[in-house]
């Protein structure tokens, strides 16, 4: 019995590198697959960043629309609200690749390596934090900017394609859709094989939902065409609009990806009633019986 | 009665304790999914009836009763599916009109009120939450006949619907003086309050026909109103099936 | 990704400390020039006052023409639906009075291409600032045009602001808040009842764990005998429906006897009645006028073919272009008075500016081009018509005046600015 309790230790610190580069903090007290400062850690952060972002941007918009913001030939303007454009164009390009390319290269890393329960579990809490992510910038491009476009557009002119309520939301969140979208996607199928792997082929959920975001992204273009050329009047409820709907609607993909990610659970927590039915081989970490008697034998 | 073993073995099931499922994904599921869900009524009502819903003077009784319902009963039919399907709840109305009713007084409170400075009184948002428990109600008592929601839900839908929006629209449809003409107090609303980029003449609000049928335009309004629901009912329905729950599971072989 | 919200956040930051001039104009400068040009023109356009306390007035008053050379790719080329307001930004300012050629105006009217109209808006001040506010003119199909914006300045009132309507009974409401503390009660009643439906169905069961079951049910069933959905739930779900009906039902008890009478919403279209005005005493010779854009001088010059039908010498005055006016030099007091008038350092001259009665003359203007192009961005080159039109101004000895309508091919010396 001790021998094999040194193999498994042994096995268990042979793997521990590993382990340690995914849920680094999962042996925390608290910071558990399920805890909130644990798997439910990316959902608070993710979340917040987003509302935090359009709220300071609307706090911006506060002390300077009016004065600044009206007549885009005009210096005032450009120091603020071209200004603004740049910077948050220039800053989600960056940002966007830069987080795909960290997913992209850390998931092909370890898309075949095999995990523990609790860290399967603890990735989709962390995928369910990245659709939560997903809905409340969706909520920040559907609902609270063009709740402000309809405010701006009705009163004021509409001068040039980037009017102070069209840069937040037609330049920033609209692409930042497709960013947290096709992230989200590539979270899926790095991160949770079992459920989004490539040999699966492409999810439809994930196929709407991206589309959803690329789509309205390429409404913009449209939208400021038809308004350029001939929709001179500031009215919302026209079915020149109707496509930013239509659109949208794609976006139900979104509960194809809560009900995929929920049946993997139900499934791990079959597998763990069928693993718990012979304890002798369940590990401090869950280690896989093949593993432990390859270093026994090893041994 | 004699219980037979699939049903004991269900109702255990509902019952089981799981080790990774608490209660926590639950509250995660029902608070992130309402701004997804609060945002796509939001915006399909913005950019169907979106004109009706901003101002009081276009809250009228002839096209106001159709386009709005219709508007806003498409994504709460789409989460009556999903929710009944996957959980017997009968709450995806209720469910979206309360996400949406927190999504759209956000964005009047926040956007045409502190930014732009209308006042509320002028712009408050059309609710559909009373409406919603209607709906809901009939796919709960016909044990989730869609069909007989779509029919008698959508058309407690609409009723419900005018009566909770004209009772706070009631006291704005007095008459009063503006200059030398007698007019509403939205009317006033609307020329005093300048909307610089919306001129009056967009107004798509009842001007008079020849056909008004001794004054009833209101009840022909209601009666086409839930027609026009229905089908919007059933738009939801196709969403709800069509695009979030037939791609469950499914995969792109080729692209 | 928090870089990228650190990058954008530094953005923000940084443009809102770094100084910026304060925007004097509403975007009209984004519109083509012809388009401005060709649309509508405004002469005599004054404001009242420049100051001005919370609920107390200013009137802004003028005439607005409907050109002759209104374009056909607007409107379908014909005007027939018309209205005009306030622009501003939002409602910094209340509309209380609306006169078209003496009437009042509540909604919008019926109009026609080549009809001037007179018009008097008289508003409020509302939001306590500084603002830029111009008459407008909007026609259906078309949208807004744009007149001479001028810098208001709304002042606290100490002894409070309201927004007083008159109802027909007389009583008076401040349109403020009139209701507004019984629409948010009724709302929020609304929401409470969804939210006491939603917990009930949400807080005792659990959600996720239900999958478990109903993917093993028919659709239409409730799954009653696994229970999914009890008796109980019946029960309380129906007790919920009541309490709305109730809801609604004092609701409504609340409103019919709270508000007995009302109306719908009003709209009142009709044409204002014409004004009659004088045969104009000039006219220009068709064809046989023209703009140029003289890009070494520097200068725009306006060569026009008059003649004068008049009984007394007609002097040329002033030069509406779109929202400006341009006035001879030569004539002092021709400067409008109000915002419309171009600055004094950039003169409009004026070669044989009066012409005898009964005679013809080809009057010479010419006004230096960097206010049409770089602060007016008016001169439309680089657009799709290359035209000059505006109205001009003839005065007479007795004070008589007439304007004109001009509308000339332009055409650059060079495309270069």
């Amino acid at each position: 019995m001790r021998q094999k309790g040194i193999a498994m230790a042994q096995a268990v610190e042979t793997h521990e590198p590993q382990l340690r580069l995914e849920g680094r903090q999962a042996g925390k007290p608290g910071r558990g697959p399920i805890d909130w400062l644990g798997g439910w850690r990316t959902c608070i952060v993710g979340c917040t960043i987003f509302l935090l972002l359009a709220i300071a941007i609307r706090i911006f918009q506060q002390f300077t629309a009016w004065k600044y913001g009206i007549d885009a030939s005009s210096k005032g303007f450009g120091r603020t609200y071209r200004a603004l454009y740049y910077s948050e164009v220039l800053a989600a390009t960056v940002g966007t690749l830069g987080w795909w390319g960290y997913l992209v290269r850390k998931g092909r890393t370890l898309v075949n390596r095999e995990v523990t329960h609790d860290e399967e579990v603890r990735r989709i809490a962390v995928f369910w934090g990245l659709i939560g992510t997903t809905s409340v910038i969706l909520y920040i491009m559907a609902s609270f900017w063009p709740n402000q476009d309809g405010a701006w557009h009705q009163t004021a002119v509409r001068d040039t394609a980037l009017t102070p309520s069209h840069i937040p939301m037609f330049y920033l969140f609209f692409p930042l859709g497709i960013t947290i979208t096709v992230g989200t996607y590539l979270y899926g199928r790095y991160w949770l094989p079992k459920i989004y792997g490539a040999s699966n082929g492409f999810p439809w959920s994930f196929f709407l939902l991206i589309s959803a975001s690329v789509t309205e992204v390429a409404q913009v273009a449209m939208n400021e065409w038809g308004h350029s050329l001939w929709i001179t009047e500031e009215i919302f409820a026209v079915p020149f609009h109707w496509p930013f709907v239509w659109y949208g609607w794609l976006a139900s993909g979104i509960f194809a990806l809560w009900a995929e990610s929920a049946i993997r659970l139900f499934g791990i927590e079959k597998e763990v009633e069928d693993e718990a039915t012979d304890p002798a081989e369940v590990g401090r970490f869950g280690a896989r019986r093949e593993e432990i008697e390859a270093v026994e034998a090893a041994s | 009665m004699a219980v037979d073993a699939k049903t004991l073995e269900l109702r255990e099931l509902l019952k089981k304790k799981y080790r990774y499922i608490d209660r926590k994904w639950d509250l995660i599921f029902w608070v992130t999914a309402a701004f997804v869900v609060g945002a796509a009524a939001d915006i399909t009502k913005q950019l169907f009836a979106g004109d009706w819903d901003f101002w009081t003077d276009w809250k009228d009784r002839q096209w106001w009763p159709i386009i709005t319902p219709f508007a806003i009963i498409i994504i709460g039919s789409a989460l009556q599916y999903i929710q009944w399907l996957a959980w017997r709840f009968p709450t995806g109305m209720t469910y979206t009109a309360v996400a949406f009713w927190l999504c759209t007084l956000v964005g009047r409170w926040v956007q045409w009120g502190a930014f732009v400075y209308y006042p509320m009184n002028f712009v408050w948002p059309a609710t559909m939450v009373a409406a919603a428990i209607f709906a809901d109600w009939v796919l709960l008592k016909t044990k989730g006949s869609f069909i007989l929601t779509s029919i008698i839900g959508s058309g407690l839908f609409t009723l419900a619907w005018w009566i909770s929006n004209y009772i706070p629209l009631a006291g704005l449809l007095q008459p009063a003086v503006w200059m030398d003409r007698v007019v509403t107090l939205a009317d006033i609303q609307g020329i005093e309050y300048v909307r610089s980029q919306t001129p009056e003449y967009l107004r798509i609000i009842e001007h008079g026909s020849l056909r008004t049928f001794l004054g009833e335009t209101q009840y022909v309004a209601f009666a086409f109103g839930t027609t026009v629901t229905v089908v919007g009912y059933w738009v939801g329905q196709a969403i709800g099936r069509g695009l979030a729950i037939w791609p469950i599971g499914r995969f792109l072989k080729k692209w | 990704m928090r870089r990228r919200l650190l990058l954008a956040l530094v953005a923000a930051v940084v443009v809102t400390v770094v100084p910026a001039t304060a925007a004097s104009a509403h975007g009209e400068k984004s519109q083509e020039g012809f388009l401005r040009m060709r649309t509508v023109g405004w002469t005599d356009v004054t404001f009242s006052g420049d100051s001005v306390q919370q609920g107390q007035t200013i009137t802004v008053t003028g005439k607005v023409r409907i050109m002759d050379a209104w374009p056909s790719s607007l409107a379908k080329g014909t005007p027939n639906t018309c209205f005009m307001s306030m622009i501003s930004p939002g409602p910094t300012i209340l509309l209380k009075e609306r006169t078209i050629n003496g009437v009042s105006m509540p909604t919008r009217i019926d109009c026609a291409k080549g009809q001037t109209y007179d018009f008097s808006m008289t508003f409020a001040g509302r939001r306590v600032g500084r603002w830029h506010v111009h008459p407008a003119f909007a026609v259906k199909g078309a949208g807004t045009l744009i007149g001479p914006g001028a810098w208001i300045n709304v002042t606290k009132n100490a002894a409070g602001f309201t927004n007083q309507a008159t109802l027909l009974n007389g009583k008076t409401v401040n349109l403020e808040n009139y209701q507004l503390s019984f629409i948010w009660i009724w709302l929020t009643l609304t929401f409470v009842i969804g939210m006491v439906w939603m917990i009930y169905w949400t807080v005792p069961k659990r959600t996720i764990p239900h999958l478990a079951v109903t993917s093993q049910i028919p659709l239409n069933t409730d799954g009653a005998a696994y229970g999914l959905v009890t008796k109980k739930d019946h029960r309380y779900s129906t007790i919920m429906m009541l309490a709305t009906v109730v809801l609604l039902g004092a609701g409504w008890i609340y409103q019919v006897s709270s508000f007995p009478v009302k109306i719908p919403q009003q709209i009142i279209q009709f044409r204002p009645p014409p004004i009659e005005r004088p045969a104009p005493l000039v006219t220009i010779a068709a064809g046989k006028s023209k703009a140029i854009y003289d890009a070494d001088a520097k200068t725009v010059l306006l060569q026009i073919d008059a003649s004068n039908t008049g009984k007394e010498a007609a002097q040329l005055t002033q030069f509406a272009v779109a929202d400006l006016t341009w006035f001879n030099q030569a004539v002092p007091t021709s400067k409008p008075t109000g915002p419309q008038a171009v600055d004094t350092a950039y003169p409009m001259t004026v070669q044989q500016d009066t012409i005898a009665p009964g005679g013809s003359q080809q009057i010479t203007i010419t006004m230096p081009s960097d206010i049409w192009i770089k602060q007016e961005r008016l001169l439309p080159i680089g657009e799709s018509q290359l035209t000059v039109t505006g109205l001009l101004r003839f005065q007479t000895p007795s004070g008589a005046k007439s304007d004109v309508e001009v509308d000339e091919p332009l055409t650059p010396t060079a495309f270069k600015f």
